[in-house]
């Protein structure tokens, strides 16, 4: 009897693995207004491709100019008129970025439950949960404070402070659209406060697809190709 | 089947206990939320941010029917919409706006990567300080930390090398 019972509670997490539509492709527009301190604006369009599997994200970028870049491992490669223009060494991976975490699931802490962060603090405050993100002890560790509001576990907001307290930057996730059982914010606010001057962002996320057939090539770019 | 179930709950509990003593640690750590930041996180305004960029609405519309035009076709029909906006992708960091930092535009570092990068990395690398610099200065194109820091974006630029073709 209880053999059986093994059997068919291992034959049920089978078939409900088997079931499970992993989330491995992103690909979506993006628009990122800036305004800097100095009051310039900047105005950037395109398409992103991201492979979980590979850990290659490309944009596509059509403004300002018809240029792409190539994020693979700890470097970034430019390209520009069907020619690679650059090679430039790039510190984060391209898993640590915010397609990853919406591949994941992972986007409603920010990514920092991985972190050397720790909770300090949990509150609820008309609907929302404030989370208090403290900083690991390490000496001159340049961050403070990180707080982060969800609503219905979608993040909601991120405000990052110094170690004076200070407000540094802030972010604000909007309007989630539901993309294959996966949660992806249409709009990303930023403002951040260097020297009590306040420069702004945003970036709009549209059309986005999880798991697009197809495109293999966007997903799966080799160096040694010229993009056209 | 008497022995299976001592077994199972005896790492039931011995899981329970640590589990336990993880939350005892934290609650040891923890520092309360003050009426400031629960105001900072739940009352902003965001029509600020939409306000700022309200004289790009027309660029915005026209890139929207538009697809493809680049920078230069734009200025050639009309220029009027680029009004007070770069030709390049990358935000200001001095005083020249037109230069990349490390020729990686912004939005790679500031909207894509963030925060999140710089913390990785700090764990990734052991708190090797070269890795932990560069990373700063990637965090910092986007979010712009704080102004102490431009010493260490200095630090990361003079270290940091490019291959161009």
């Amino acid at each position: 009897m209880v053999k059986k019972i093994f059997l068919l509670t291992f034959l049920l997490l089978l078939f409900f693995k088997g079931n499970t539509q992993h989330s491995y492709r992103f690909t979506s527009e993006i628009t990122l207004k800036a305004k800097s301190k100095t009051g310039e604006f900047q105005y950037t369009k395109g398409v992103v491709h991201y492979n979980l599997k590979n850990k290659k994200l490309l944009f596509n970028i059509t403004f300002p100019q018809k240029e792409f870049y190539l994020a693979v491992d700890t470097l970034i490669y430019k390209f520009q008129n069907n020619k690679l223009l650059s090679v430039q060494n790039n510190p984060i991976k391209p898993e640590f970025s915010i397609f990853q975490f919406i591949l994941n699931n992972d986007l409603s802490d920010f990514g920092l439950k991985n972190s050397s962060f720790s909770i300090s603090n949990i509150e609820k405050n008309n609907g929302l949960i404030i989370t208090k993100w403290s900083p690991p002890a390490i000496v001159n560790f340049p961050i403070g404070n990180i707080l982060i509001s969800t609503k219905d576990k979608r993040l909601q907001s991120v405000l990052i402070y110094n170690k004076k307290g200070i407000l540094l930057s802030r972010q604000i996730y909007k309007d989630y659209n539901m993309v294959n059982g996966v949660g992806i914010p249409s709009e990303i606010l930023s403002v951040s406060y260097l020297g009590n001057v306040k420069s702004y962002q945003v970036m709009k996320i549209s059309h986005a697809l999880i798991n697009e057939q197809g495109n293999d090539a966007d997903y799966d770019f080799q160096v040694g190709e010229v993009k056209k | 089947m008497k022995q299976f179930l001592l077994k199972a709950f005896s790492v039931f509990f011995a899981l329970l206990l640590f589990g336990m003593q993880t939350f005892a640690f934290s609650l040891k750590a923890s520092s309360p939320i003050t009426e400031n930041e629960i105001q900072a996180v739940s009352a902003f305004d965001d029509a600020e941010i939409y306000d700022a960029f309200a004289g790009m609405a027309d660029l915005d519309q026209y890139l929207a029917t538009n697809t493809n035009k680049t920078y230069t076709d734009v200025s050639k029909e009309n220029c009027a919409l680029l009004n007070g906006v770069s030709a390049t992708t990358s935000l200001p960091l001095s005083a020249s706006s037109d230069q990349e930092a490390l020729g990686i535009p912004s939005f790679l570092w500031g909207c894509v990567f963030g925060i999140i990068g710089l913390l990785v990395v700090y764990l990734m690398t052991d708190n090797n300080k070269e890795q932990t610099k560069k990373a700063l200065y990637g965090c910092i194109v986007g979010t712009v930390v704080s102004v102490g820091l431009y010493v260490l974006i200095f630090a990361a630029a003079a270290t940091t090398s490019t291959t161009n073709y």
